[in-house]
């Protein structure tokens, strides 16, 4: 509290924000065959997979350290296809926890995806650990984890902090197949180094629509994409105004200041 | 799930979301005196709620260990003896941890009992104590103190003298109950007395047995494994980074030829061998480095935005059950 987020600008963005979702989403509704472009990482899921099961070593999902957050329903489009794929393919599926609430979602939909895939006698709850919520105690359960389970491939979706290299160390010691995908990009450098295939950034978001192709997913990554478009834009225009100034001396701060009137003197009142 | 169990949970979404969407873009001037809305009042009961959700969710973190180690234990299944290292830590953690909290709350409520006699003190000054006359309240206070200071003899003795101890007990005896400056001298001497207390029940708890445990546990092997296991990323990265440095296109050349400059412009010999590698090291990470770290961040804030909102809407895929 006390910073004043109260500008007009802002309130148009988000009247336009929630348009170009609701846009886009309706008409992924009715036009299903949109074009979402191929993502390595996520296309190797399945080899990752069945490389897994040709060996006979179990697959291991991590969200890491990923609390209730948008990031977490973004992975779980992922996790509920590959939980889907290991289901259907009866090999074991380890998932280390590091958030008991997470826990608990992730284990709801991995039952459900047991379930939809005809074998929800294979789900075996005991699979989903909870490890630790610190940090490198968790490092540490999901080393130990590996190395006694043997893991064919690990997947590693979510937010990770220090403790993502020795995670993904770990998998690479006991000769896994590693797919990552992380929103933080101090981690996706060491991911990068150690992992099979990573996802960077928005990638991560972008993985359950492309696996999925449900008009909700698909709308909301279009919407997302046009955003992201609008912004760059929005980059190239206040680089522009800026070297203008600097180069020629103009003053064009009254440009610059459009989007700062805030929304009170609108309303009528004087913020503080 | 029922139609209506759903309904309800998409309704306490979406006014959660719009109480955060309402705290963050309206000015809090204008709800205040417009509405008489006070937004800070009801932020902080909003986060104790979320707060006491998630304690309440760490149960549900230990049933989940006890039910998946114990039965590992029970069953003897492969490598039991790990889960029972564990169940053994976990309760010992927990003992110790508890008995610890308990014995520093006993120390606590000492000093409260001092307080209490100074609000006390207060609530008679103020006329609010009935059935009794005033000398009689001032008596009824006194005999109070003088009981607590007999309670606390051992612990002030501790920390003076034993004259000190006479000196305060012959100072409240000697106070009238019915004189004028009654309270004034109380509440004098039990402010004076609460430090050397404080400081009293400090050393002593530091001495406990409970207390030396907690701290072997906590300092001695949680923070000194935690750090071991932090140590380790040093390795770590070294392993990383000669997997990284291997030049076998234009793209890992230039990458490995960066790296190269960054780590020289970090080190003191780096400047030895020319004096430039410094900034250059400086325009390599405030510029290329992050513009990148930029363009990840703005994308995937972006991803995170649209998401959040199909959660506040409750727009759900049909994955996360809205076929369901």
């Amino acid at each position: 509290m006390g910073f004043e987020h109260a500008t007009f600008g802002i309130f148009i963005f988000i009247c336009f924000f929630v348009f170009l979702i609701l846009f886009y989403i309706s008409k992924a509704k009715k036009q299903t065959n949109l074009y979402i472009r191929r993502i390595p990482g996520v296309d190797a899921i399945d080899e990752a997979i069945g490389r897994s099961v040709e060996l006979g070593r179990p697959v291991s999902f991590s969200t890491g350290l990923t609390a209730i957050s948008p990031v977490l329903y973004a992975v779980l489009g992922t996790l509920h296809y590959v939980a889907q794929k290991v289901a259907t393919y009866k090999n074991k599926f380890f998932l280390p926890q590091n958030e008991p609430e997470v826990m608990v979602i992730v284990e709801d939909l991995v039952k459900d995806a047991y379930k939809e895939s005809g074998n929800l006698s294979d789900f075996d709850s005991s699979n989903i650990m909870f490890l630790s919520d610190e940090q490198f105690a968790y490092a540490a359960g999901y080393m130990g984890l590996c190395e006694r389970e043997q893991f064919g491939t690990c997947f590693l979706f979510g937010y990770f902090a220090a403790e993502s290299l020795i995670l993904a160390e770990a998998g690479q010691s006991v000769g896994a197949m590693q797919i990552a995908a992380s929103i933080s990009p101090e981690q996706v450098a060491f991911f990068i180094c150690t992992c099979d295939y990573t996802l960077i950034g928005e990638e991560l978001f972008a993985s359950g629509a492309y696996l999925s192709k449900e008009p909700i997913q698909t709308g909301s990554l279009y919407a997302q994409d046009r955003l992201k478009l609008f912004f760059m834009l929005l980059i190239i225009c206040g680089v522009l105004i800026s070297t203008v100034n600097s180069v020629w001396d103009l003053d064009l701060k009254n440009v610059e200041n459009l989007f700062s009137f805030e929304l009170s003197s609108f309303l009528g009142r004087e913020s503080e | 799930m029922s139609s209506f169990k759903i309904k309800l949970i998409k309704f306490f979404t979406f006014i959660g979301g719009i109480y955060f969407f309402l705290e963050f873009l309206l000015p809090v001037e204008y709800l205040n005196t417009e509405f008489g809305f006070k937004f800070d009042k009801y932020h902080d009961q909003i986060t104790d709620g979320i707060r006491t959700i998630g304690s309440m969710a760490c149960g549900l973190g230990i049933l989940n260990i006890l039910f998946v180690h114990s039965s590992k234990v029970i069953f003897k299944k492969k490598n039991f003896i790990y889960s029972f290292v564990l169940l053994v830590s976990l309760f010992l953690m927990l003992t110790i941890s508890i008995t610890d909290w308990v014995a520093s709350e006993r120390y606590a409520q000492r000093i409260d009992k001092f307080n209490k006699l100074i609000s006390f003190s207060n609530h008679i000054q103020k006329g609010e104590i009935e059935n009794y006359n005033q000398e009689q309240r001032n008596g009824l206070l006194k005999a109070e103190f003088l009981k607590e200071l007999k309670e606390n003899q051992k612990f002030i003795i501790s920390k003076g003298t034993d004259n000190y101890f006479q000196d305060i007990e012959n100072k409240i005896t000697l106070i009238a109950p019915n004189s004028k400056d009654f309270h004034t001298q109380i509440q004098k001497e039990i402010t004076e007395l609460i430090p050397i207390l404080r400081e009293s029940y400090n050393t002593e708890y530091e001495t406990l047995t409970i207390r030396n445990s907690y701290r072997f546990l906590y300092e001695g092997l949680f923070i000194a494994l935690g750090s071991a296991m932090f140590s380790l990323l040093g390795f770590y990265m070294a392993v990383a980074a000669y997997r990284a440095f291997k030049i076998k296109s234009f793209e890992s050349a230039l990458m490995v030829l960066t790296a190269i400059t960054v780590m020289l412009g970090q080190i003191s010999f780096g400047e030895m061998l020319w004096g430039e590698f410094k900034h250059l090291r400086i325009w390599i990470l405030s510029n290329p480095n992050s513009a990148a770290f930029r363009a990840i961040v703005l994308g995937a804030e972006v991803g995170a935005l649209v998401m959040a909102f199909r959660m506040w809407f409750s727009i759900e895929s049909e994955t996360f059950g809205a076929k369901k």
